[in-house]
């Protein structure tokens, strides 16, 4: 019986996969259900996160007990409900519940409920304005910049790497749930099309925050502060994708939400080994955050928004270098310790074309009537995935499985020829103190002028004067 | 695109890996590593052999691989066609994954002068790679190689011209010359990664400029590579004493203006779909 919610969190994935499956092609539309691709995607991304989250953390945390069903089954019922007043009060119960522990620590409570109440003001709007289903064929009328502002200010809020210092121990999900504050503001590509300033308001955001992400990242001083910075980098990236409004945008939301939710599986404040870290890191192609920032840059090359494309280019490799640096020299750390999050990481990364294909190329589909025409998706299950403009030109091309098949005919090629060559003469340099990450840190800003503005601009803000 | 399909693009992709651009480039490599152990350049590391540190672990091995893949998939002049494309971001990631570990493993050790380099040359780097993306809207390399058409608006060609030279400018940073040198690192498999990284990033900044040879005049397609290997080895020279911190405040200024035209271009294009 201690495996119990192990078994029903499996279940429920099954469940949700076969969800999809029924609904591929037609949304399912009952009194008081909408069931469609993209709540089906949202269950299965919640769902496998939380089984996973179980495996890695089952000897470690006890994260996934009750609670954490009663989560799945609130985040069920907001997804499916078709009544959007009803999902925005299941969203706040969703909110409460998390942040019920922690009621007396404003810092920790005060972000998610702030985003569950703005959740709730644009559904009240859209109630107001006699939109009781989010199929309703009138719905897009009652879309104006209210409804839009709330829905953008809930998802906005659980992205930023606010007071992350106190968020860090309390929470015990790894801030899983977070994800779905977006589903509102994804789901209003269901009521109708975003006008350009949305866009750019939610592009300009989610930006900003994945860059402000990426900076704590490499500059907070609590390790466990830093950890929940990279993940939050995921939304900031997830919340910019989206605002391209197109395809491609949606995709790589849908994709950094995937990638976000296998982060959060990863135990905090524990060690881990070199290669989970590099996973985690992006920083090689053939893993799943590295797809992750490739699919948002190439969906915002796509849609012509080329400095969000150069910004969140640059804050994934800041969050990649910054994230490294948390390795140990010499690890000590078990390796099983993160094993299978580590492997989601890199099998994900590896099958991003199928991921893309089966899992939410159906979303975007049902999505198309928001959406505009300024980046696609050219999806070669075999190969690799591409992303098209508006022009079907292809802007960027990433072949996974073809360059994991060649990378593994080049390290085999690499291996031979190592034993042709003579060995070297000169033993390794001795094991050499390995400084304070501080230290380290102080030495790199003074090197490094855009780092040094960043973070002094940081410090000034922080000064309690 | 069917699995038979993808082993044919696997087996068509030899004559890259092993030939050329590919082979060529780890050939080069090999040379010029062996030359500067023959010539002791490379200080107390001269007396190691050019040879892979035995045993050799996975992540030295792909130390070398992965940049031996980016270049490989490189779609330079006279390479053989694989019917799939790369783009600059996975290039860069692959190119750029020897320079990474290498610098994070040196930032353990308490020396930050390569993650430093790294961190002064991404901005610039990615501002102009932006930049050569502008006329055609794609980050697609086979059609950064191209020359802007003249449908392009003159804001995207000047775009294109500048981000080449800017480039260029950023080359020092990126490949660790002058007052960003470094010395090299012990592990041999992290030389001739770095090598390969180098043979790579020359390649690219060659691109645009060798878009301009005229196809009469093919033999000269080598011209842009030997001329930006002079001048980069001329730089080294001149400048290897200097301090890299007023380098990189310009790589700064250079990444504003490059930051600038790209948002101009954005607006004319926003302010076009518009219309």
């Amino acid at each position: 019986m201690r495996n119990l919610p192990l078994l029903l969190l499996c279940m429920a994935l099954v469940a949700s996969l076969g969800l999809l499956w029924q609904v591929r092609r037609t949304p399912l539309a009952w009194p008081f259900v909408y069931a469609d691709a993209l709540a089906a995607l949202m269950l299965i991304v919640l769902c496998a996160g939380m089984a996973l989250a179980y495996l890695v953390r089952s000897h470690t945390v006890p994260a996934i007990g009750l609670p954490g069903l009663v989560l799945v089954v609130l985040a069920a019922l907001a997804c499916l409900s078709a009544v959007p007043i009803v999902s925005a009060l299941l969203l706040l119960l969703i909110a409460s519940l998390l942040v019920a522990p922690h009621i007396r620590q404003p810092a920790v409570a005060m972000p998610l409920l702030l985003a569950s109440l703005a959740a709730l003001v644009a559904a009240l709007g859209l109630t107001l304005r006699g939109i009781l289903r989010y199929d309703d064929p009138a719905a897009g009328t009652a879309l104006d910049s209210l409804v839009f502002w709330f829905t953008l200010l809930a998802a906005v809020i659980p992205a930023l790497p606010l007071a992350i210092s106190n968020q860090a121990h309390a929470e015990r999900d790894g801030g899983l749930a977070r994800l779905l504050f977006l589903y509102p503001l994804v789901r209003l590509f269901t009521l109708g099309p975003w006008n350009e300033g949305w866009s750019l308001a939610a592009m300009l955001l989610g930006g900003a925050a994945a860059g402000w992400a990426a900076l704590a990242t490499l500059t907070h001083p609590t390790a466990e502060a830093r950890a929940l910075a990279a993940r939050r980098f995921f939304l900031g990236l997830a919340l910019g994708a989206l605002g391209l409004a197109s395809s491609a945008g949606v995709a790589a939301c849908c994709y950094a939400l995937v990638t976000y939710a296998l982060l959060c599986t990863l135990p905090n404040g524990i060690r881990l080994p070199n290669w989970v870290n590099w996973a985690q890191a992006g920083a090689l192609p053939l893993t799943a955050p590295f797809m992750a920032c490739w699919l948002a840059v190439g969906a915002a090359a796509a849609s012509g928004a080329s400095v969000l494309a150069g910004a969140l280019w640059l804050a994934a490799l800041l969050r990649g270098v910054a994230l490294l640096l948390e390795l140990p020299a010499e690890t000590d750390a078990d390796p099983r310790t993160g094993l299978p999050a580590g492997s989601a990481l890199v099998v994900s990364g590896i099958l991003a074309p199928p991921i893309v294909a089966y899992l939410i190329q159906p979303a975007v589909d049902q999505l198309q009537g928001g959406l505009t025409a300024y980046g696609n998706l050219s999806i070669a299950p075999w190969v690799g995935l591409s992303l098209l403009d508006s022009g079907n030109r292809v802007v960027t091309t990433a072949p996974t499985l073809a360059a994991a098949g060649l990378m593994l005919v080049l390290v085999a090629l690499v291996f031979l020829l190592s034993r042709l060559w003579p060995r070297s003469q000169q033993p390794d340099s001795p094991p050499e103190q390995v400084p304070e990450r501080s230290f380290v840190l102080a030495e790199l800003i003074q090197a490094v002028p855009w780092l040094r503005a960043a973070n002094s601009k940081k410090a000034r803000d922080h000064d309690p004067r | 695109m069917t699995l038979a399909e993808l082993l044919a693009l696997l087996g068509r992709s030899w004559s890259r890996l092993v030939l050329y651009p590919g082979g060529l480039a780890l050939l080069g490599s090999l040379l010029f590593l062996g030359y500067q152990t023959r010539r002791g350049a490379g200080g107390r590391w001269s007396t190691q052999t050019s040879g892979l540190d035995q045993p050799p672990n996975l992540v030295d091995l792909t130390m070398i691989a992965a940049p031996w893949l980016g270049v490989a998939l490189m779609p330079l002049p006279l390479a053989a066609s694989v019917g799939r494309s790369l783009d600059v971001v996975v290039a860069l990631a692959l190119l750029e994954w020897p320079r990474l570990l290498l610098a994070i493993r040196e930032a353990h050790a308490g020396q930050v002068g390569r993650l430093a380099a790294l961190l002064n040359s991404y901005p610039p780097l990615i501002g102009a790679l932006l930049l050569l993306a502008l006329p055609g809207g794609s980050l697609d390399l086979g059609s950064i190689g191209q020359p802007p058409g003249t449908a392009t608006s003159q804001l995207s060609i000047a775009g294109y011209w500048f981000g080449s030279l800017a480039l260029i400018l950023a080359l020092p940073a990126v490949l660790g010359l002058g007052p960003f040198a470094h010395p090299p690192p012990l592990s041999s498999a992290a030389r001739l990664g770095l090598a390969l990284r180098a043979s790579g990033m020359v390649a690219l900044a060659g691109v645009p400029w060798a878009g301009l040879i005229p196809e009469a005049l093919r033999w000269l397609l080598p011209l842009p590579l030997i001329v930006l290997l002079v001048g980069c080895w001329a730089f080294n020279r001149r400048f290897k004493q200097k301090a890299a911190l007023p380098w990189a405040q310009a790589l700064l200024w250079l990444c504003a203006i490059e930051l600038t035209i790209v948002l101009l271009a954005s607006v004319e294009g926003l302010s076009l779909r518009l219309r």
